[in-house]
């Protein structure tokens, strides 16, 4: 996989980690619905695959529960199907071919069954479209066994993960993308912030921090959509002097603890922030896990951010009010080190 | 008349706009419905109209994105007003605060034990750092002349005001300053330090009735008058939200809630750190609940009650406006307290009653059924004194 080099958009990033794909190995399909051009998919980023790849490209009736079964029978005969589901919201049609079908074949036939199959979905709000078409849904897919959840931030090469899943996964994989995030730049640094040093293209996790020496004050966890809020924060903390890191994991199921641990130990204080709604939360299970790793190290417990347990209203202002905020996680940092 | 043009929301998907250029020159004279700049969307070009006659003054420049709302350009009948307008134009802070301490700052002093205040005074006009607290407390009598030790805060969350503007939360210099009405008294005493001891206020004054506490330093504030100063200073902006802290005349306290909200004076809750409140739980304003209280899951408060010290409401109960509970009562879960109430201290109170308006409830009394409206309630049972 050839690495992105020019400065681009996080949807930019996908197109491009799309084309690579395909272009890379004949054995990747990719089939959804409104994908062909020159419509190229509700939000482009299956832009251009149709006219260049054209039996390869497969637009599909409106049955996310068909396209998924589609692709688990395509990768049990040896192709590497990826999936586009419109909205993520509709990724509960695709439930059972997911948890009893597409995640059991590899134990079903015997482990050498190779299932590479990608079902990528753009998730989040923040743009108006109300309350089955804004939502975070992943968290119900978080801790099945045999899928892996990938959620790449703008600060991550989103182009090379969605490549890397494709060419290298040979058990499904759930890539939830973030509608907020299409129009963003790729996050290489600012004046105030800085990324720490990670091998390009991989799954790792990305560090942000807003110092450039000493330790953390506090450790900002989150992946996806709310990335964007939490540099924000962290940009205000530096003019307060307060240091914190900004932790993304791009695999957010099954959890690598060790990375996001190793930084909270420095701060001893951690906020987890996700866009889904509170309560069985991501954040729960970050939490949970840091404790286990750090018992009786942590100055406070870990704090978790979630959106409004309610159903995300249309209209703009009601939206802003019910979803996680830069000002909610800004607060929630000086709660914790008052 | 000067009229804002702001930049229109052409596409219902996004909520920025590109102003691609400029087709009219500054201080042009426009009509209204001429064409003025083309603004630009992932969707489409729009060129847009001038909404009014006069003299236009861009403020947006073109080739740059604008979010939906913001200011493009001043349409002004007379030209020299359009450029004066242009600073106020979006109705943004015209200059903000100086800022006196860093967050971080504050922060630390607090954990040391340190007046940042006092560490201020000595350095006006700088802002101060982590380091010149630290160096402050090492003892660098340059730094710290007149640092005088305070409490350390409490290791527990700030309760999060949700009427207070964003503006006051957080720790540093935006305060939400308290004015304590009735604060010379031993509730000012507890009201103060509950303030001190959160990341978001800080106390303004004192009003007392006691003229011998005029221009006085009381709890370590000043009294700034009786309640006639009130309006006053709420018209020089001295404070940001006030909180009545008497319970002895209860008529006296609505009555004074109720005309200071009417003139448009805004109240505020006093809620020590150590308060424990839990999920759903709704409050007016005007409410200090002190040390070591608890409001459980989807209990409702009204406005203008003072809780004293280790008060629990349970979960889903209600409590009305303008009552007084003394230290220690416990509302079970789903009772119904009605206004004007005064409680004891140490009342109890079984789950699902209802106490009505203007009762007295005395020391000690659990009470097993509801209570009408304008009851007194004594306690049955008396202490027995005799000789060992």
């Amino acid at each position: 996989m050839t690495p992105d080099t020019t400065p681009s958009t996080y949807l930019q990033s996908l197109n491009r980690g799309l084309h690579a794909a395909m272009a890379a190995d004949e054995a990747v399909h990719f089939a959804g619905e409104d994908v062909l051009d020159p419509y190229g998919g509700a939000f482009k980023v299956s832009a251009g695959l149709s006219t260049r790849f054209p039996d390869r490209v497969h637009t599909t009736p409106i049955s996310e529960g068909a396209i998924t079964g589609l692709a688990s029978g395509m990768a049990l005969r040896g192709l590497k199907p990826v999936v586009e589901i419109m909205f993520g919201d509709f990724l509960t049609l695709t439930f059972d071919q997911i948890l009893n079908h597409a995640v059991k074949f590899g134990a079903m036939y015997g482990t050498e069954v190779p299932v590479p199959m990608v079902i990528r979905t753009p998730m989040g709000g923040r743009r108006g479209y109300g309350p089955t078409h804004s939502q975070s849904i992943e968290k119900h897919f978080c801790g099945i066994p045999g899928l892996k959840v990938i959620s790449p931030s703008h600060v991550h090469a989103a182009g090379d993960l969605l490549g890397a899943a494709i060419a290298s996964e040979t058990q499904p994989v759930l890539f939830i993308e973030y509608k907020s995030l299409y129009p963003l730049p790729l996050f290489t640094g600012s004046e105030l912030l800085n990324v720490a040093p990670a091998p390009t293209g991989s799954y790792a996790t990305r560090i942000v921090r807003n110092f450039e020496t000493g330790e953390p004050d506090a450790v900002l966890i989150g992946y996806g959509g709310v990335a964007p809020l939490m540099l924000e924060v962290a940009e205000r903390l530096a003019e307060e002097e307060i240091n914190v890191s900004v932790v993304l994991p791009a695999v957010i199921s099954p959890l690598d603890i060790a990375p996001i641990a190793q930084e909270v130990a420095c701060a001893r204080r951690a906020l987890v922030v996700e866009e889904g709604v509170a309560g069985f939360d991501w954040g729960a299970e970050v939490a949970a896990r840091l404790h286990e790793t750090l018992f009786g190290k942590l100055d406070r417990p870990v704090r978790r951010l979630a959106s409004k347990p309610q159903i995300i209203p249309t209209s703009k202002d009601g939206e802003a009010g019910t979803l996680i905020s830069a000002d909610d996680i800004e607060a929630a940092v000086y709660e914790e080190l008052a | 008349m000067i009229h804002v043009m702001r930049m229109p929301g052409v596409n219902a998907n996004e909520d920025s706009a590109m102003l691609v250029r400029w087709l009219v020159d500054e201080g042009a004279a426009v009509k209204k419905g001429q064409l003025v700049c083309e603004i630009e969307t992932t969707k489409s070009a729009v060129e847009i109209e001038a909404e009014a006659d006069g003299f236009l003054v861009p403020i947006a420049a073109a080739g740059a994105s604008q979010q939906v709302g913001a200011p493009i350009a001043v349409i002004k009948a007379n030209l020299a007003d359009a450029h004066d307008h242009l600073l106020g134009a979006d109705g943004s802070p015209a200059k903000e605060a100086e800022k006196r301490w860093t967050k971080k700052a504050f922060i630390v002093a607090r954990r040391l034990g340190i007046d940042i205040e006092a560490l201020a005074k000595a350095k006006p006009g700088a802002t101060l750092t982590e380091a010149d607290v630290l160096a402050a407390q090492s003892g660098s009598p340059a730094e710290a002349p007149a640092a005088a030790p305070v409490k350390p805060a409490a290791v527990c969350p700030v309760q999060r005001q949700t009427a207070a503007p964003r503006a006051y939360l957080g720790v540093g210099q935006h305060f939400e300053r308290v004015l304590l009405i009735g604060g010379a008294s031993g509730a000012g005493a507890i009201a103060v330090e509950a303030i001190l001891r959160t990341s978001h206020q800080k106390p303004a004054g004192i009003i007392d009735t006691n003229p011998k506490t005029h221009g006085q330093i009381v709890h370590g504030v000043p009294v700034l008058g009786d309640r006639t100063a009130i309006p006053e200073l709420w018209a020089e902006g001295r404070f940001d939200g006030a909180i009545i802290l008497f319970t002895d005349d209860i008529d006296d306290r609505a009555e004074l809630f109720n005309s200071l909200v009417s003139e448009g004076i805004r109240m505020t809750n006093v809620i020590d750190p150590s308060v424990s409140i839990r999920t759903d739980v709704k409050m007016g304003v005007g409410n200090a609940i002190m040390s070591n209280g608890f409001l459980a899951h989807s209990a409702e408060i009204g406005n203008n009650n003072f809780f004293a010290s280790h008060n629990v409401i349970e979960h889903h109960s209600k409590v009305g406006d303008h009552n007084a509970f003394g230290p220690g009562c416990t509302a079970c879960g789903r009772v119904t307290i009605g206004s004007y109430i005064r409680f004891g201290m140490h009342v109890g109170i079984e789950p699902y009653l209802t106490i009505g308006d203007r009762c007295i409830i005395a020391s000690g009394t659990t009470l097993t059924r509801s209570v009408p409206a304008n009851t007194i309630v004594k306690a049955r049972s008396t202490n027995e004194f005799r000789q060992r």
